[in-house]
């Protein structure tokens, strides 16, 4: 899989597909005439053009051609895909995640697939757009969330991978023993990018929350885009109007073809310690570029006019579903 | 009966407000300002507003009426 920056589309081998357009350029088809029909009268697709027959969350493209599970398989079953040319790190061995709400924070584990026959995420044509990009089926069933990977909001006392590198280029303390309390986080994302604050990391005892208050966030600043969670459970693909993809945003941020400085601020504001924005789709963008984008604090007014309606997310803010597309998670990455 | 009604009523003022608003200056403030924009967010979040009142600590409705009431204002900034 490649990305062609001439023409804005992926190069999957069998065939292109265009991000802008949500589909591929040509149809798929199977030399198997009953396969190629069973894509054109598929139900939930309808069409030969749409990206692992319309449902990404379960289904997977490798080739731009077919997917495992699909009808273009022999009897004796698909033979392994060949791995992408990416720089996707493999899923790591983990145990299975326990069911409910509750399992989202219990630990690194591998989820339950979603749906009859879910193998997995399908968004490894995005795989070489960024160093970290991870495919997940919903944070909000599941608990293969990267975030656990960089500490654990149970215990509170477990960061690692990921995090500490990020957490390390941003001066911030990890040590288990003096930055975590009482169930809340405190002051480790106050601090990132927003420059100029309290000394103090985290509330080593007492209340971290109110450490958290205490530490504040400047009105405005840079804030790495990963450290800020989604309001929203979804966003859709474009911007206002329909105008600009927010996909290929975050691919010109990536590629240095945009540069988040000349991007309007995103608006954030804190709660229980962690920073939210209410820009969704510009933090989507700048979460899938990983670079620090440029923020201000939300007035209380307009916080009044938006949460009521934005604040739908599932699994505090660390995830959100491109519509259409699947379901991204890079926080804390 | 009563309650429905009133709902229903007010479902009724939102829509024709709205529809002042979206042909006024004012308009090009919502966040979707087409009609595929519109109904594509306000899909979304009916699929999602349980959330949006638990997460702000607000009990959610159980008249269908006032949740379209929601619906609608929701569309207009839901991204």
């Amino acid at each position: 899989m490649r990305w062609d920056s001439a023409t804005g589309q992926y190069d999957m081998g069998f065939r292109n597909y265009a991000p802008g357009l949500n589909q591929f350029l040509s149809r798929d088809m199977y030399n198997g005439a009953l396969a190629d029909m069973n894509l054109a009268t598929d139900p939930f697709t309808g069409n030969r053009y749409t990206f692992g027959a319309g449902n990404p969350v379960t289904n997977i493209e490798l080739d731009g051609h077919m997917f495992p599970g699909s009808g273009g398989c022999p009897a004796s079953g698909c033979a392994p895909a060949p791995a992408p040319a990416s720089t996707t790190p493999p899923a790591p061995s983990l145990p299975a995640c326990p069911a409910g709400v509750a399992s989202r924070f219990a630990g690194p584990c591998t989820p339950a697939p979603m749906g009859k026959d879910a193998p997995g995420g399908s968004l490894g044509f995005l795989a070489g757009l960024g160093d970290s990009f991870v495919s997940l089926l919903d944070l909000g069933m599941t608990a293969a969330n990267p975030i656990q990977g960089a500490y654990n909001m149970a215990t509170g006392n477990t960061f690692s991978g990921a995090y500490t590198r990020w957490a390390a280029r941003h001066g911030i303390n990890t040590s288990p023993n003096s930055t975590y309390t009482g169930g809340r986080w405190a002051g480790a994302v106050l601090q990132m990018g927003a420059g100029g604050l309290a000394g103090g990391l985290f509330g080593a005892a007492g209340d971290a929350a109110a450490a958290a208050e205490d530490a504040g966030i400047a009105d405005s600043g840079n804030i790495a885009a990963r450290s800020v969670r989604f309001t929203q459970d979804s966003i859709g693909q474009t911007f206002k109007g329909g105008k600009g993809s927010v996909l290929q945003l975050g691919q010109d941020l990536a590629n240095g073809d945009a540069s988040a400085s000349d991007l309007p601020p995103i608006r954030v504001f804190e709660q229980d310690g962690n920073i939210y924005s209410l820009d969704n789709r510009r933090l989507f963008a700048g979460q899938m570029a990983n670079v620090d984008l440029p923020y201000t604090t939300a007035p209380q007014s307009e916080l009044d006019a938006e949460l009521p309606w934005k604040f739908t997310t599932n699994n505090e803010g660390t995830g959100i579903m491109l519509r259409g597309v699947g379901h991204f998670s890079w926080f804390g990455q | 009966m009563v309650r429905a009604v009133n709902a229903k009523e007010t479902l009724i003022a939102t829509l024709e407000e709205l529809a002042n608003v979206a042909r006024s200056e004012h308009g090009d403030s919502w966040e979707n300002v087409t009609l595929p924009g519109f109904l594509e967010a306000m899909a979304a979040w009916l699929h999602s507003y349980e959330r949006a009142y638990t997460n702000t600590g607000r009990p959610i409705p159980d008249d269908p009426w006032e949740i379209m009431v929601a619906a609608v204002r929701a569309a207009t900034m839901y991204e």
